[in-house]
């Protein structure tokens, strides 16, 4: 019974994986006794290098898209993305500070304390999920602090943006821990206000959590 | 109210795509980080095909796209490449947006009504050159067209396709060649001698 096919199919398959090529002697045998299957071939290698132009093309423009084109729809979904962050719970939690200080104050009876990091950890670190640190009015940004439970193999990164102009000041280094300690000259060039944002990545690079906070120092 | 889609204005669907976005969590917020790259791709694809869209258009077509996105996310198969998807998605959204510009009637006082040539006269619509070939993806076996994505666009080996997919590399192989096949038959149109030289079995 004369049945070439599973041989034939099986050939191109492998021709086509990149298992084989023309000059296989199997591949010469094949074409000698199968004047079609040469044909076939050809076209099955066209459609291939078809689609590695699409692929081509894909990875193009997908390369492209990695910088920012400055176009309307760019600004639209930049607006979607950020508002959330921006509309973030600061409002709630310097309010909650606030009453505190004033409790505070009330105890001591004496004047402010310059240095509100302490009162607002003692809000917003003991236990609160996700609770950020610098926030609001503070001395100084020594220390950033943030939390949430990385899985394994993931890391943090902080960036730090002008709150003025959005301009990127500063991107920590990643890490595992829920802080980070900017270089004091570093930091010293930052303008008053700032912006920063903690983005929390898996192992496989993907963010899986962000949030962010205003801050700025006392005059 | 006419019954074609218009372009009507940037903001439209920004507070629904806002409920969307904040209503995102664990493995779909993922997509959240890749929204931006939606008006990217529109805008540099657009750009490819002449940029029969305005950047107008574009902005509105934005907001279209990411709603698709959102309400398909569920679709995106494991092991599949985000970005990938994201493209397609772009890619189709950006031809039916252009269809849609072509069918809609000229409105009166339009400042750019002498700037359009009569209808005979109107160039063809841009071609995507792959367009078929992301449909005919869509139409074969979904595990097949898994392996012809992620070797032509996702540019792996199939070592790497079969760890992606969790099959072993025989199983990869046979899926891309079936794949194959059937994408060939599809596309006959595009390969008439194959359809031609097929052999019967």
């Amino acid at each position: 019974m004369d049945d070439p096919l599973p041989d034939r199919e099986q050939l191109l398959r492998e021709i086509l994986a990149g298992d084989l090529d023309r000059r296989d002697p199997r591949v010469r045998g094949q074409m000698e006794r199968d004047p079609g299957f040469e044909e076939r071939l050809a076209e099955l290698e066209r459609m291939s290098r078809w689609l590695e132009e699409g692929g081509a093309e894909q990875r193009a423009v997908l390369h492209e898209a990695s910088v920012p084109r400055g176009t309307e729809g760019e600004a639209l979904v930049q607006e979607l993305l950020e508002r959330p962050r921006r509309r973030s719970r600061w409002p709630l939690a310097l309010a909650a500070a606030a009453a505190v200080v004033l409790g505070f104050l009330w105890a001591r009876g004496g004047e402010p304390e310059l240095e509100p990091r302490p009162l607002e950890l003692a809000v917003l670190g003991d236990g609160e999920p996700g609770a950020l640190f610098p926030l609001g009015e503070v001395a100084a940004y020594s220390r950033f602090e943030w939390d949430f439970d990385l899985p394994d193999g993931g890391w943090f990164q902080v960036i730090v943006s002008s709150a003025e102009d959005d301009r990127e000041l500063q991107r920590s280094r990643p890490g595992v821990q829920s802080s980070w300690e900017p270089e004091a000259d570093v930091r010293g060039a930052w303008p008053e206000r700032i912006r920063w944002t903690v983005n929390a990545y898996d192992a496989t690079g993907v963010v899986i959590w962000s949030d962010g906070e205003e801050a700025w120092r006392s005059p | 109210m006419g019954t074609e889609r218009q372009f009507d204005g940037a903001g439209r669907d920004l507070s629904l795509l806002r409920t969307i976005v904040d209503g995102l969590s664990g493995v779909k917020a993922q997509l959240t980080d890749q929204l931006i790259t939606v008006p990217r791709i529109l805008d540099a694809q657009n750009a490819r095909l002449g940029r029969p869209l305005s950047e107008h258009d574009l902005a509105d077509l934005t907001q279209d796209t990411l709603l698709v996105l959102l309400k398909k996310i569920d679709s995106l198969a494991a092991g599949s490449s985000l970005e990938g998807w994201i493209y397609r998605v772009c890619c189709f959204e950006l031809m039916n947006g252009i269809r849609r510009k072509r069918k809609q009637p000229m409105l009166v006082g339009d400042a750019t009504q002498d700037l359009v040539p009569p209808a005979e006269t109107e160039p063809a619509l841009p071609d995507w050159e792959y367009e078929d070939l992301h449909q005919g993806l869509e139409k074969i076996d979904a595990n097949e067209a898994a392996v012809i994505r992620l070797k032509y666009f996702d540019d792996l080996t199939f070592d790497q396709i079969a760890e992606r997919l969790d099959v072993s590399q025989g199983t990869a192989k046979t899926r891309f060649y079936r794949g194959m096949l059937k994408l060939q038959a599809l596309l006959s149109h595009r390969f008439p001698e194959v359809a031609r030289g097929r052999p019967s079995s």
